[in-house]
C-alpha cells in the first residue's frame, strides 16, 4: 500500500478510501490509525469529539481487514453489498447506538450535548437492562451505514439539545471553528462540521431544524445537505421539533454525499413521517452537469442582510456556474418575510412540550441560553402553533409554484454575514448578540419550515481566511439537482485543501 | 436552532407587519410569561429570560398573523374546515416533487 507522501489516508474522500480498501491498496487498520491520529489533533484544536473509542475502532478495523481479505481472495466485489466496509466515521451525539459500533453511542444512549441527559441516560439504561422499559430503537441512518460496512468510532460535539446555531456548549465545552478556533464552528451539528473539515471523519450525520447541518458546514468550509422533510427516517434520533426535524450528511465532496444519501434514504417502517418514494440514482446525477439549469436569484429578503463581501462571493459563484452552462434568473420569492418566525412558532412549541418534564425536574441544569430556547413555547398559544402548521401547506404550494416554475434551484448565501467570533456570540456578549444569532438563520430556517431540500456549498474564503458558503434550494425531493450544482461548483471553485488540517495551505 | 426574541428589529416579520399594515406588536408582559410558567410548573425565575420569551413568543404570534393576511390577500388561504390539515405536509411535499428531469 502506498499513498502520495503529502496525503494521509484520512484525507481521502469516503468513496476513494472505500475503493482502496476493497482493492487492497489500503487497510482499514492503517486508515483507522490515520483517522485516530487526526481526531486527536482535531480534538485539541476544536473540541469536536464528545467520545472516541480508539481501541474498539482498531478492533473493528482488524475485523474489517479480515473480511476484505477473504472477499478479495474469493473474488467477491463488495462494492454493491458492503460499499463502505472498513471506513471509520463519527456522527453527532444524538443517535441511539446500534450496539455494534466501536464508539458513537455503541450500546449507549446519546448525550444530546447535555449534562441533563447523564442521569436520565443512566436510569434509562437500568430500566432497559432489567426489561422494565423497552430500549429505544437504534438510529436507522446509522444502522444503514453500518450495514454498508462503515464503523462509527465516536460521537461528536453539538449544541445542547440542538438548540443553538453557534456551537457554544457550556456543558462539554464549545466546539471551535476548524479554520480559526477563536471563531464559531456553527451549530447545532458543530462537531460534525469541524471534524469533517479537519478530516477526522470523511462524513458525519447531523440534524437540521433551523440550519444545523448547513450552518456548521458553511462555517467550516465543507458541504452540508438538508434533505427534503421525510427523505431520511429519523427513528432512533433525538427529537427537537418533529414537524420540522431532518437529518443530513456533512462531507467534503458531492460524490460522498450522493453515495451516503443512496444508502440512508427511504422509509424504514419506524418513522411514520418518512417518505416511501423510491430515491433516484444520486451518483448518476452527478455526471449530468448543469447545462441549461435555471438558477433563481431572489430579488427580495434573502440578500437583505448580506454583507458586501458575502454578496461579492455569491456573485463569483454565480459567474462560475453561468460559465458552466447555467442560466441566471431573478425571482421574487412569495411570503419570504415571515417564514423564519413561523418556523420558530413551531419549533419552540414542540421543543417546550418535549422538554417539559426535564424543565420541571432539572431546569437549573440547562445552560441559560438553552433553557430560554426550550421554554419559549410556554408563551406561544396552542392555536398559534397549530395555525403555523396549517398555513404551511398553502405557503409551501405558493412557494414551489412561484419559484420553481421559473427556476430549477434557488440561490442564497448560507450565512449572509461572515462567520462570527465565539466571544461576540456567547452569553452576555451584549446587545449585538441577538442580531447576529438572527442573521445566522436568516437564509436557512425558512426552508426548514417549508420542508424543502437545501445544500451549503463552500464559496471561497473571506478576507480573514474564513469560509464563505452558497446555499441552493430545490423543489421537494430534488436532492439530485442540488448535488449536481455542488459537484460543478466544487470542481470550478475549489476550496484550499484540508481546512484546519496539518496540510492547510 | 433559532433564537427567541430576536425578530423585533432585524427579522422579516417586522417588515411584513409594516407591509401588511399590522402596526403594533402583541403585548405580553414578562409577568404573564412567569405566570404561564407557574401554571405549567416550569419555573421562569429570571426576569431577563421572561422578557426574551415574551418578545420571542410575540414575534411568533405576529408572524402567523402576517402569513395569514398575506395568504388571504393572495386568495391562497384554504378553507380551515374543509381544506388541508397539518398532517398533510409530507403528502404535499410529495405532490409538489418534480419528475427529476431537470
Amino acid at each position: 500500500m502506498s499513498l502520495p507522501s503529502a496525503i494521509d489516508p484520512c484525507d481521502l474522500s469516503l468513496i476513494e478510501a472505500a475503493a482502496r480498501l476493497r482493492e487492497g491498496r489500503l487497510t482499514s487498520t492503517v486508515l483507522t490509525e490515520s483517522v485516530l491520529a487526526r481526531a486527536a489533533w482535531a480534538q485539541a484544536r476544536t473540541n469536536c469529539f464528545l467520545r472516541l473509542d480508539a481501541d474498539a475502532a482498531l478492533r473493528a478495523a482488524s475485523l474489517a481487514d479480515e473480511h476484505l481479505a477473504v472477499a478479495r481472495a474469493a473474488g467477491v466485489d463488495l462494492a454493491a453489498t458492503l460499499p463502505f466496509l472498513g471506513v471509520p466515521l463519527a456522527h453527532k451525539d444524538m443517535f441511539v447506538g446500534t450496539g455494534s459500533s466501536a464508539g458513537a453511542a455503541g450500546g449507549l444512549l446519546p448525550s444530546c450535548g447535555s449534562r441533563v441527559r447523564e442521569v436520565a441516560a443512566l436510569l434509562a439504561a437500568e430500566r432497559h437492562a432489567s426489561d422494565i422499559a423497552p430500549r429505544p430503537p437504534a438510529a436507522t441512518v446509522i444502522a444503514r451505514l453500518e450495514a454498508a460496512g462503515a464503523q462509527a468510532i465516536g460521537a461528536l460535539n453539538m449544541a445542547e439539545f440542538a438548540l443553538g446555531a453557534t456551537g457554544h456548549n457550556a456543558a462539554f465545552g464549545d466546539c471551535r471553528n476548524a479554520w480559526q478556533p477563536e471563531f464559531v464552528a456553527g451549530g447545532s451539528s458543530s462537531g460534525s462540521g469541524a471534524a469533517v473539515a479537519c478530516r477526522a471523519t470523511a462524513l458525519s450525520i447531523g440534524s437540521d431544524t433551523g440550519g444545523s447541518v448547513r450552518i456548521p458546514a458553511a462555517a467550516n468550509g465543507v458541504l452540508g445537505l438538508k434533505p427534503t422533510y421525510g427523505l431520511l427516517p429519523r427513528t432512533g434520533s433525538m427529537k427537537l421539533s418533529p414537524s420540522i426535524d431532518t437529518l443530513g450528511p456533512i462531507a467534503h465532496c458531492a460524490a460522498d454525499l450522493a453515495a451516503v444519501l443512496q444508502i440512508i434514504a427511504g422509509a424504514d417502517g419506524g418513522d411514520a413521517l418518512a417518505s416511501h418514494r423510491v430515491p433516484p440514482d444520486y451518483a448518476a446525477a452527478l455526471e449530468r452537469g448543469i447545462e441549461g439549469l435555471r438558477i433563481g436569484v431572489p430579488r427580495n429578503h434573502f440578500f437583505d442582510v448580506a454583507t458586501p463581501e458575502v454578496r461579492t462571493a455569491m456573485e463569483r459563484c454565480l459567474a462560475v456556474l453561468e460559465g458552466a452552462g447555467a442560466r441566471i434568473i431573478e425571482v421574487t420569492v412569495p411570503d419570504a418575510a415571515p417564514l423564519a418566525e413561523l418556523s420558530r412558532a413551531v419549533v419552540y412549541s414542540e421543543a417546550t412540550a418535549l422538554h417539559a418534564s426535564q424543565l420541571r425536574a432539572e431546569a437549573a441544569r440547562y445552560t441559560p441560553q438553552v433553557r430560554l430556547r426550550a421554554s419559549t413555547g410556554l408563551a406561544i398559544p396552542g392555536t398559534v402553533y397549530l395555525e403555523a402548521l396549517r398555513l404551511r401547506l398553502p405557503l409551501l404550494g405558493r412557494f414551489v409554484r412561484e419559484v420553481f416554475d421559473r427556476c430549477d434551484v434557488l440561490h442564497t448565501p448560507t450565512l449572509p454575514i461572515p462567520v462570527p467570533r465565539r466571544d461576540e456570540t456567547d452569553v452576555g456578549a451584549g446587545s449585538g448578540l441577538w442580531e447576529i444569532l438572527a442573521k445566522l438563520v436568516h437564509c436557512t430556517a425558512p426552508f426548514n419550515y417549508l420542508g424543502l431540500p437545501a445544500i451549503a456549498i463552500p464559496a471561497g474564503l473571506d478576507a480573514r481566511g474564513l469560509p464563505l458558503s452558497a446555499q441552493f434550494v430545490a423543489r421537494p425531493f430534488a436532492e439530485a439537482t442540488l448535488l449536481r450544482v455542488a459537484a460543478v461548483q466544487q470542481r470550478l471553485l475549489p476550496m484550499p485543501r484540508a481546512a484546519g488540517s496539518r496540510h492547510a495551505s | 436552532m433559532t433564537e427567541p426574541g430576536i425578530s423585533m428589529d432585524v427579522s422579516p416579520s417586522a417588515t411584513a407587519r409594516l407591509e401588511l399594515g399590522i402596526a403594533s406588536s402583541p403585548s405580553l408582559s414578562p409577568a404573564a410569561v412567569r405566570e404561564l410558567g407557574a401554571l405549567a410548573d416550569i419555573p421562569i425565575d429570571d426576569e431577563a429570560m421572561a422578557l426574551r420569551i415574551a418578545v420571542g413568543a410575540g414575534a411568533a404570534v405576529m408572524a402567523v398573523a402576517a402569513a395569514r393576511v398575506a395568504l388571504q390577500v393572495a386568495g391562497a388561504l384554504d378553507d380551515a374546515l374543509l381544506g388541508g390539515e397539518p398532517a398533510d405536509h409530507l403528502a404535499t411535499l410529495e405532490s409538489l416533487a418534480g419528475d427529476g428531469s431537470r
